[in-house]
């Protein structure tokens, strides 16, 4: 009984006409319909007036004048690599049959042919370029989704003038990250980013929905506690049920209001958001940890806060996933995606999740953060064993946040670094675990210097630095040869807290 | 730690090559290597080849100014190969340059 095989058309193509009859009747007794080339030069006349969608498989012999088989098919696949194709051989040209393989043929028949073979063969080809056919088409709805996500987030951003830099890459051509900036009147905005579970794009229609709806609720009068309650539930009652978590959604909002000079934020599931100060000098805006919407009923507190000078910046995991595997900072990783979103391309290792990040500016109207942080890391003295390997992550966080950062510079810098971490795991933090350093690197753009500070939360000690220099280098004193090297090896040396906070600068130098 | 210990380049000069950066993890190593380098013989003269070091931290300096004060107080001298920019500038600000001579890669002073 013909099978119903009306959306595949077949070329045949034989120079022997009794074959041409013989594939022609069988193949049209399955339902398929078929056209016959009695050459290779008629075969391309077809495909070239009727384009090769028309055709859901070719199948044409090896051995034709002029032009043999595998060279129409390796044409044909050239045009159109969706469009599976037969190659028929004489019986046991096992060579020709692996060549034809190489090239790209889908399958082959022997001559003479049974029937099922070619029947089987058939199906097989036009099954495949269905297929083919299909994720093709998907790959260019996903291309359309990426390019109208990048679209929006462009637009978000710019309503925000230079106060908002975003940064996005899907780890598919479209993702489940997204942000959008809801202008609510009265110069009052809200920053909504959200990483919806997944990243494909399943993932990018559910950030879509579930930010419209947001949207909705903003426009109506909610605030942010009323919008997040909103999604939470609306995850838990419709998505969730039976102890299952289909969909989760971890978010970011803050509210500023440009007027008033005043911010909220809250958070849900996303890493920590960080706030720097005018230097640069970065820390996290909470302690806690908080879960994705659509988990539980809890929600985190909303922070209040008003504009100072400096960023807030947030990300998604994929970022800080994407850093680890670097091993280098989020903070230096951030920096360069922001100055150049086509570095991930550029990367040993790629993305494993979407990611997006921003950066909002909050400092008062006509004034912008001088510093943008890179490293901002705390230690115990433990971390004394591993200066090695943190030596290589400062390097790394600034190869890359500062690709052309001059060997002079970074030298300097790693010195300093690591004189003024072991200084204050030595001296600072003692031997008291809850003693933290704090090492924090940022780079001002505007003096174009790399802007360190070390600190630790001990006691600290003072002494005269400057009467102990002129020693040391008479007498070769070892004592305190740290303090001189940071002193010497940077501008602007400060020793402050009594003792336990040390700030210098360092001219960044570039290679061209 | 490899280094090229207790090669005499003259017949009172001995010349250590250090092969890596100076600094809190290797300031041991370092050590037991000079040490081995200049025992024995009589040699007027240490050189210190510094090429390989892309950083000498505070302990790093602490020991070649161990070492310097060690020389003296045999009424020998010690030589600093250091090419890099980095480190010379180290060893100027410190004032160890004035307690030993500082060449370039080539031997010339700095």
């Amino acid at each position: 009984m013909p099978r119903d095989h009306s959306a595949g058309r077949l070329l045949v193509v034989d120079d022997d006409s009794a074959t041409l009859r013989i594939c022609d009747t069988l193949l049209r007794k399955e339902g398929y319909r078929v056209a016959v080339a009695c050459s290779a030069a008629e075969a391309r006349h077809i495909v070239a007036v009727e384009g090769t969608a028309a055709f859901a498989a070719v199948l044409s012999d090896f051995r034709m004048p002029t032009e043999d088989g595998l060279s129409l098919l390796s044409h044909l696949r050239s045009i159109d690599p969706s469009l599976s194709t037969i190659l028929m051989t004489a019986e046991g040209e096992k060579d020709l049959v692996a060549q034809a393989m190489r090239e790209g043929v889908n399958s082959y028949v022997d001559k003479p042919f049974a029937p099922k073979a070619v029947r089987d063969a058939v199906l097989a080809a036009v099954a495949a370029t269905h297929r083919q056919r299909q994720l093709r088409h998907d790959a260019s709805s996903a291309r359309a989704v990426a390019a109208t996500q990048r679209l929006l987030l462009g637009r978000e951003a710019a309503k925000l003038g230079g106060r908002l830099r975003l940064s996005s890459r899907a780890h598919a051509r479209a993702g489940g990250d997204f942000a959008s900036v809801f202008g609510l009147g009265d110069d009052r905005f809200v920053v909504f980013v959200t990483d919806v579970s997944g990243h494909d794009l399943r993932a990018a229609y559910h950030s879509v929905y579930l930010q419209g709806v947001a949207r909705g609720l903003l426009a109506e009068g909610a605030d942010l506690v009323q919008v997040f309650t909103h999604l939470n539930r609306l995850l838990l009652d419709e998505w969730n049920t039976r102890g299952r978590i289909e969909l989760s959604l971890a978010a970011c909002a803050v509210a500023i209001d440009l007027r008033a000079q005043t911010s909220q934020l809250i958070n849900c599931g996303l890493p920590c958001p960080r706030f720097s100060n005018n230097e640069g000098w970065s820390d996290v805006t909470s302690e806690n940890g908080s879960s994705p919407l659509g988990w539980f009923d809890e929600l985190p507190v909303m922070v209040s806060r008003p504009f100072a000078h400096g960023r807030l910046q947030f990300w998604s995991d994929g970022l800080d996933d994407l850093a680890e595997r670097l091993g280098v900072s989020p903070l230096a990783l951030n920096h360069r995606l922001q100055d150049e979103p086509s570095v991930l391309d550029l990367l040993p290792i790629s993305a494993a999740d979407d990611i997006i990040a921003a950066s909002l500016d909050l400092s008062p109207s006509g004034s912008s953060p001088a510093g943008f942080p890179l490293i901002a890391e705390s230690y115990s003295k433990p971390a004394r064993d591993r200066i090695d390997d943190i030596q290589r992550y400062y390097e790394h966080s600034l190869r890359l946040a500062l690709p052309t950062l001059a060997e002079t510079t970074m030298v300097d810098a790693l010195l300093c670094l690591r004189e003024g971490l072991l200084n204050a795991l030595d001296h600072g933090c003692g031997d008291d675990p809850a003693v933290l350093a704090t090492v924090q690197v940022a780079f001002a753009p505007a003096s174009q210097s790399l802007l360190l500070c070390i600190s630790d939360t001990g006691a600290g000690h003072q002494f005269d630095l400057g009467n102990h220099e002129v020693a040391a280098a008479c007498d070769l004193l070892t004592s305190h040869r740290g303090l001189i090297m940071m002193k010497n090896l940077s501008q602007n040396f400060t020793i402050t807290s009594g003792g336990s906070r040390v700030t210098m600068e360092i001219p960044v130098a570039l290679e061209s | 730690m490899n280094s090229t210990a207790g090669t005499p380049i003259a017949s009172k000069s001995v010349t250590w090559v250090s092969p890596g950066d100076i600094t809190t993890s290797t300031e041991s190593a370092v050590s037991a290597a000079l040490e081995r380098a200049t025992q024995g013989g009589h040699w007027d003269t240490l050189e210190i080849d510094l090429r390989a070091a892309r950083l000498v931290d505070s302990k790093g300096l602490n020991v070649i100014v161990s070492v310097i004060r060690k020389a003296g107080e045999r009424g020998c001298r010690v030589r600093l190969v250091a090419p890099q920019t980095s480190v010379r500038r180290i060893l100027a600000f410190t004032r160890i340059d004035r307690h030993a001579e500082v060449v370039d890669a080539g031997g010339r002073p700095v």
